[in-house]
C-alpha cells in the first residue's frame, strides 16, 4: 500500500514522503490537483490514503476531495487533510465532504505520524 | 483606537504568534521577537523574500524576508536535508511555503475578517527590494533566530 501526497510545495511533499517512509510506507506524489487526479486514475488500487493540500493553483485540494468522493472508483480511498486552512469552517466542511482526518500547517512531526496511522485506521482516534 | 487601529494591532499579534509557531513546530528553532515598529513604506529587501497579497474585505500585504543562510537553515531544519545540499528551487519553494504558513495562521487567528489570501510570491536575489505601493503604515516585525535576524512586514487596509 502507498501514499498519495498532494502539495504544490516540494518541501512539504518531501516533509510528509519523509514521514510516510518512517512508518513504513511508500509515498507517491502530486504538485497539483490536476496531477492528483491522474496518479489516482492510474494507481488508484495501489493508494490507501491521499493526504491533500488545501490552496493550490488550478484545481484545489478541496475540489480533489469532492471529485473523489463522487467517483465510486475512488471513494473508498481515505483522504486527510493537510493544510495551512485552520478555520472551523473550513474543517468542517472537508469532514462533511468526506475527509476522515484534518491536519494543519505548521504541524509537529509526531503529528502528522499519528494523523496518518489514525487515518489509516492503525491508531487510536 | 479606532476600528482600524484595533485590526491591525490584531493582525500584527497573530502574525508575531504564528512566526514562533512555524518556526518552532516545523523548524524546531528557537525565535525571539526583537523589535515590532512601523513604517510610511512597504519595503521589504532580499535576499530571499516571500509575499502574500491579502484580499476579500480587508485587503492588505504580508512578506517575510530573510538571508540566504537563513532560509537555507530553515529549509533544511523543516526538511531534515543538509543545507549545502538545498538548490536555488528548494529556496525558493521554502520560502513560498513559510510565508504562506504564516498568512495561513494569520487568517485563522482573525477569521472574523473574512480575509482571503493569493498564493504566495518567492523573490531570491541579492541587491533585490520589493516595494508595494500603499498610503497605509507598515508593521514591520523584527525577529532573531540562529544568531541572524528576519523580518516580516505586514500592512493591512
Amino acid at each position: 500500500m502507498r501514499l498519495l501526497t498532494v502539495d504544490d510545495s516540494r518541501m512539504m511533499r518531501r516533509v510528509i514522503s519523509d514521514a510516510a517512509a518512517t512508518l513504513g510506507f511508500e509515498t507517491l506524489e502530486a504538485k497539483s490537483g490536476e496531477q492528483a487526479m491522474e496518479v489516482l486514475a492510474e494507481s488508484r488500487q495501489d493508494i490507501g490514503l491521499v493526504l491533500l493540500d488545501w490552496n493550490m493553483p488550478g484545481m484545489s485540494g478541496f475540489e480533489v476531495l469532492k471529485k473523489m468522493k463522487a467517483d465510486e472508483e475512488l471513494l473508498h480511498i481515505p483522504v486527510m487533510m493537510v493544510t495551512t486552512e485552520g478555520e472551523p469552517t473550513n474543517i468542517v466542511m472537508a469532514i462533511e465532504a468526506g475527509a476522515v482526518n484534518y491536519l494543519t500547517k505548521p504541524f509537529a512531526q509526531e503529528d502528522l505520524a499519528t494523523k496518518i496511522l489514525e487515518s489509516l485506521g492503525l491508531g487510536g482516534m | 483606537m479606532t476600528d482600524t487601529e484595533t485590526y491591525r494591532a490584531r493582525i500584527v499579534e497573530s502574525l508575531k504568534n504564528t512566526v514562533f509557531e512555524v518556526m518552532g513546530t516545523m523548524a524546531l528553532a528557537e525565535v525571539t521577537a526583537t523589535d515590532i515598529g512601523e513604517s510610511e513604506e512597504f519595503l521589504v529587501s532580499g535576499p530571499a523574500a516571500g509575499l502574500m497579497l491579502l484580499a476579500g474585505e480587508r485587503p492588505g500585504m504580508v512578506a517575510v524576508s530573510m538571508s540566504e543562510s537563513l532560509v537555507r537553515g530553515v529549509v533544511a531544519g523543516i526538511t531534515g536535508a543538509a543545507p549545502e545540499s538545498l538548490s536555488r528551487q528548494d529556496l525558493l519553494d521554502g520560502i513560498a511555503e513559510i510565508v504562506n504558513m504564516l498568512c495561513g495562521g494569520m487568517k485563522t487567528k482573525v477569521a472574523d475578517a473574512g480575509i482571503q489570501l493569493s498564493p504566495p510570491l518567492a523573490v531570491l536575489g541579492n541587491d533585490c527590494t520589493l516595494a508595494w505601493k500603499t498610503d497605509r503604515p507598515t508593521g514591520v516585525l523584527t525577529f532573531e533566530m540562529s544568531g541572524e535576524s528576519f523580518t516580516v512586514h505586514v500592512c493591512a487596509l
